[in-house]
């Protein structure tokens, strides 16, 4: 139920509400049928609030109320059940649904009834002279101090006085005439709206907010007062809050801690954003500069290997040597390369530029590129693409994954295996890149593209391996709206299925 | 005082009144009213110090606790941009509630300053919109007395 509250419900119960727990939420149809409840249905209903039955069976006060004249009806200190009385909210959702939220009060009404009781009592021993007995104790309610108001500054005291009031001021006793803004200077601004309603001179109540009052060191008191309007009388109560305070501060620090917590939490992923960019700006500078020395050293072992005359002069040993250099910088080459397409595309330094491109073009080029590290390991490379197939891509990103993909199957495949390039167009276009390799575990198939893996990626003839390969590839897919998949099967090959939905495509 | 939901409020005020201070968050329900004579270049001010809950989506600032205020205190968490733009809203109401009260604003949390998302051009920009603004840190009793002393002289002022 609380997953169907609409967003105006919502904002009411957080503005309108105390926020606290406690309240019973009864959803009913524009005829007032129950259509399902959350809450403490116990501490306010007598029966179950039944699906389907009328809402007005529970709570007789309700009859005709739903649908309400207003949205939202508030109507206060209902009885509700036995000694419970409640401040029933009725808020339209839409047309055809509406929410009641009841919200105890039985505290505040306990409080004032007796208050009333009494002064009722007095005024029918006034008005009929029929003698009830004379209560001779004064007003005693919980720890409330009641003030009888004369003027806007002076009260004399209606109650016996509450253990918290001696200690927040002592000299003060039953009828003592008191000045009540300078022992709570908040009531000054309480006074306001209170001179307002007793000016109405209408039978009720009002409440003001919560305010504290050290009354010793280190002890603070919550207060809240009502000015109360009773057959010509103005009173003013004063009560502590404990309890209610209590849980309503907890629920306000819990929410305002997890804000707090969130917002931290906010500031530091932005942080890490910023140094992240840091990073990736880092190696994409290094991996820029370092391009030309690497190039230039590789240049001069081509030279020096492709000068055969020169070369035959050199012992086997150095031969091997200049042979091992050239080997290690293509490698550092093409991890400098790789490197250096990261970090841009981790900083965004790329654009797709989507055109129609030739699927079997596409993976010719890939088969000519990789021809000679599959004829090295024996490799057998075959596609099912007889009819072309046109797809719209960025051509040199698009070529790079299938690249990659291709580049990827030779390291892992045993020698005389086999890699096929499956396509499958039907909605979408499937590419599927199988090898006959050795499989990935489970662990690293999780985590296959991320790029820096911790794990081992030696071939299975010994070529060494950056891990950045997949990482490039799926930041490709992804910027063309594709997705890419793996299957595996230890022993029995991989699967790397690109998908081109059909709209993409 | 007044400001966005943990920003100081209650520190400034109990380092103020009663020298102490706690690093635990304990958020204010209602209002509470501290008192405290200062002394301004010889005169005693006798201040009454609201000490108001934190706005925020859950509690609102009433205008009725501004009404008769002489000066307010616009505290702001130095190392929370969103307590600034709360206390630019509650600048607007004091100036609309309670035109004759003294505005100063206080930027919070001064100890922390590596931490700190409000900029020298924020500050700025209080100060060119006519606003006194003073750095303060309840924590390490940074600049209060001082924060108090100005609020104090200006409202004596007006």
């Amino acid at each position: 139920m609380l997953n169907d509250l609409p967003k105006d419900i919502i904002e009411y119960l957080i503005t309108e509400l105390p926020p606290f727990t406690g309240v019973l939420i009864i959803r009913t149809d524009s005829e007032g049928n129950i259509i399902d409840h959350h809450g403490p249905h116990k501490e306010y209903l007598r029966l179950v609030p039944k699906v389907g039955k009328l809402i007005h069976e529970h709570v007789p006060a309700l009859f005709s109320m739903v649908p309400p004249l207003v949205s939202p009806m508030v109507l206060h200190n209902i009885q509700s059940n036995t000694d419970v009385y409640a401040d029933i909210h009725i808020v339209e959702a839409n047309e055809d649904e509406y929410w009641i939220f009841f919200v105890d009060q039985s505290n505040q009404v306990a409080g004032i009834r007796d208050i009333i009781q009494k002064m009722n009592e007095e005024k029918f021993r006034e008005e009929t002279k029929v003698s009830l007995p004379e209560s001779s104790e004064p007003y005693e309610v919980f720890e409330d101090l009641i003030l009888n108001i004369e003027n806007e500054y002076t009260a004399t005291i209606h109650s016996k006085i509450p253990s918290w009031f001696s200690s927040l001021a002592p000299k003060y006793y039953l009828n003592s005439e008191i000045k009540f803004t300078e022992i709570f200077p908040y009531l000054e601004v309480f006074m306001f709206e209170a001179n307002d309603f007793w000016s109405n001179k209408k039978d009720g109540k009002i409440e003001s907010g919560i305010w504290s009052e050290t009354i010793k060191k280190g002890k603070d008191i919550a207060l809240t007062a009502f000015a109360i309007y009773n057959k010509g009388k103005k009173f003013m109560l004063i009560r502590p809050m404990d309890d209610d305070i209590d849980k309503e501060q907890m629920a306000l620090q819990m929410a305002r801690e997890q804000k707090l917590a969130y917002e931290k939490l906010e500031k530091t992923e932005s942080k890490l954003k910023t140094l992240l960019d840091y990073k990736d700006k880092f190696v994409s500078i290094v991996s820029h500069d370092l391009r030309s020395p690497v190039a230039a050293v590789l240049g001069i072992a081509e030279l020096l290997v492709n000068d055969k005359n020169e070369l035959t002069k050199l012992d086997d040993f150095y031969q091997e040597m200049i042979f091992n250099i050239r080997e290690e910088m293509i490698r550092l080459l093409d991890y400098n390369d790789k490197l250096y397409h990261w970090s841009n595309l981790e900083l965004g330094n790329f654009k797709v530029v989507k055109e129609k491109a030739s699927l079997l073009k596409i993976i010719e080029i890939t088969h000519r590129t990789a021809s000679n590290k599959l004829e090295e390991k024996g490799i057998k490379f075959s596609t099912n693409l007889k009819t072309d197939i046109t797809i719209e891509v960025d051509l040199s990103l698009f070529q790079q994954v299938l690249n990659n993909l291709v580049s990827n199957a030779i390291k892992f495949t045993p020698k005389n295996g086999n890699i096929f390039v499956r396509v499958k167009e039907d909605d979408d276009i499937r590419i599927c890149v199988v090898d006959s390799g050795i499989g990935i575990p489970k662990d690293i198939s999780k985590s296959i593209f991320s790029g820096f893996s911790r794990k081992s990626t030696m071939g299975t003839g010994g070529e060494k391996g950056t891990g950045l390969g997949l990482g490039i590839v799926k930041k490709i897919i992804d910027a063309h709206g594709f997705t890419i998949n793996v299957e595996s099967e230890i022993g029995a090959g991989s699967k790397f299925i690109i998908t081109i939905p059909e709209k993409a495509g | 005082m007044l400001g966005s939901f943990a920003v100081g409020k209650t520190s400034l005020v109990q380092r103020f009144v009663n020298s102490i201070f706690s690093e635990k968050y304990q958020t204010t329900i209602g209002v509470k009213i501290d008192q405290k004579i200062v002394d301004v270049d010889g005169s005693e001010v006798n201040l009454l110090l609201w000490d108001i809950h934190g706005e925020d989506d859950y509690q609102k600032v009433k205008p009725a606790y501004i009404m008769g205020s002489s000066g307010c205190f616009i505290v702001v968490d130095g190392t929370r941009k969103a307590s600034l733009e709360i206390g630019y809203e509650l600048i607007e109401m004091a100036k609309k509630t309670a035109p004759n009260s003294v505005i100063v604003v206080l930027i919070n949390k001064c100890d922390l300053k590596d931490e700190w998302d409000i900029t020298n051009d924020d500050i700025a920009g209080l100060r060119s919109a006519g606003f006194e603004v003073i750095e303060t840190s309840a924590k390490t009793n940074s600049a209060i007395d001082t924060a108090f002393y100005t609020i104090s002289k200006l409202m004596l002022n007006k």
